[in-house]
């Protein structure tokens, strides 16, 4: 769902294809990371979301097939 | 073969910038591979395209403002802008330019903590007498009769507790901002041209300039400020000092002999014709075809 799409999927989207309040979340996000900078002094905290690679996205959909799935659907074919 | 806006049918440049005259007063040679010939190692520096996305979206913001959006309206229009323009649409992905801290990412974040960081900002946009904002302006004045000095101007602002006039510029740099990275701009050709154009175009008493300074690392940005002043005598003497080294450029080109300066292939970490230079004269050509790529060639009147 967009409202809760990390900040790096947002940032990986097409630009075109994002909302005013996918803009919305990006901003409000870097805005947050700053007000956690300026009190912690953190110099990593901005560091952006490592992007997750295609394999792994693959992986992921699979996983989510499996644990989605009902017991009957694994073996309907078999 | 493309005509160029800034040169005369003998190829002589007649249109200078602050990066065309910085390139030729260090070295003629290095002018002439880069400017006159568009020799580059590589497509086009990060550090540009980083800091042109950078000072464009800030600009843009201010443009907004002075229209009437507001903060969070303006914020929303430069950070969609600047995510299209910086999405590559052949491959269908962010555009990646391959450095370690100036990336798409650090790009918007910078855009978002500047606007945050100078929020309650009391550096406001000059108003001109027509009712337009000061902002993005293109200029192009005559240096003499012969020649024209050109560039671009970001913003107008009024600074200090005496609101005085200043150009403003953006900065991005991946150093610890210092005092000694604002000493870095003076003498320089590019403040001083700003405040020198500045005060012939708008006709007020430009003051200076005031650098708003990014630190670009991998985990934050942080911004410094600083008002570089230039008084009348500077800006006199920057225009007779322009004028004669675009004298001196002129009788290179009817010489057709850009000489090295050799006390210069050391600055910045190296030029990076050196070791095109330090070759013999015979094989030069044939280093710069096998390492060196053409590029769109510098184009001063050419609008951005």
């Amino acid at each position: 769902m967009t409202e809760t799409a990390p900040i790096a999927e947002l940032m990986a989207r097409d630009p075109l294809k994002l909302s005013d309040t996918d803009l919305d979340t990006i901003i409000a996000d870097l805005r947050a990371s700053r007000a956690r900078f300026v009190l912690s002094d953190d110099k990593k905290i901005g560091t952006p979301a490592a992007r997750k690679s295609k394999a792994q996205n693959d992986r992921e959909a699979r996983s989510k097939i499996i644990d989605s799935a009902e017991f009957g659907d694994l073996f309907k074919d078999l | 073969m493309v005509s160029l806006l800034s040169f005369d049918k003998t190829g002589l440049q007649f249109a200078w910038d602050s990066t065309s005259l910085s390139s030729f007063v260090t070295c003629p040679r290095k002018y002439y591979y880069s400017m006159l010939q568009g020799w580059t190692s590589e497509q086009r520096s990060v550090h540009l395209i980083f800091g042109g996305h950078y000072a464009s979206a800030l600009e843009h913001y201010h443009k907004h403002i002075a229209a009437g959006v507001s903060h969070n309206d303006a914020l929303r229009l430069v950070v969609r802008e600047a995510l299209e323009n910086t999405w590559d649409r052949d491959n269908d992905v962010p555009q990646d330019w391959l450095h370690s801290s100036k990336t798409r990412d650090t790009l918007i974040r910078s855009i978002v903590w500047y606007l945050e960081h100078f929020k309650d900002d009391p550096m406001k946009t000059v108003i001109l007498s027509d009712g337009r904002a000061a902002v993005e302006y293109s200029f192009s004045l005559d240096l003499s009769e012969d020649y024209t000095y050109c560039g671009h101007i970001d913003r107008l602002v009024t600074y200090g507790d005496a609101d005085d006039i200043y150009v403003q510029d953006q900065k991005t740099t991946g150093s610890q901002i210092t005092p000694r990275f604002f000493e870095g701009y003076s003498p320089d050709y590019q403040m001083t041209g700003y405040t020198w154009a500045g005060q012939a175009i708008f006709n007020m008493p430009v003051k200076g300039v005031v650098i708003d300074a990014a630190y670009i690392a991998v985990g934050f940005t942080a911004f410094g400020r600083q008002a570089i002043g230039r008084s009348e005598k500077q800006l006199e003497e920057f225009r007779t000092e322009a004028l004669h080294y675009i004298g001196v450029a002129k009788k290179c080109h009817e010489e057709q002999y850009y000489p090295m300066n050799r006390t210069a292939c050391g600055n910045y970490g190296g030029c990076e014709f050196r070791r095109v230079c330090s070759a013999v004269p015979g094989i030069r050509s044939n280093l710069l075809q096998g390492s060196f790529k053409k590029r769109d060639r510098w184009d001063p009147l050419a609008r951005r």
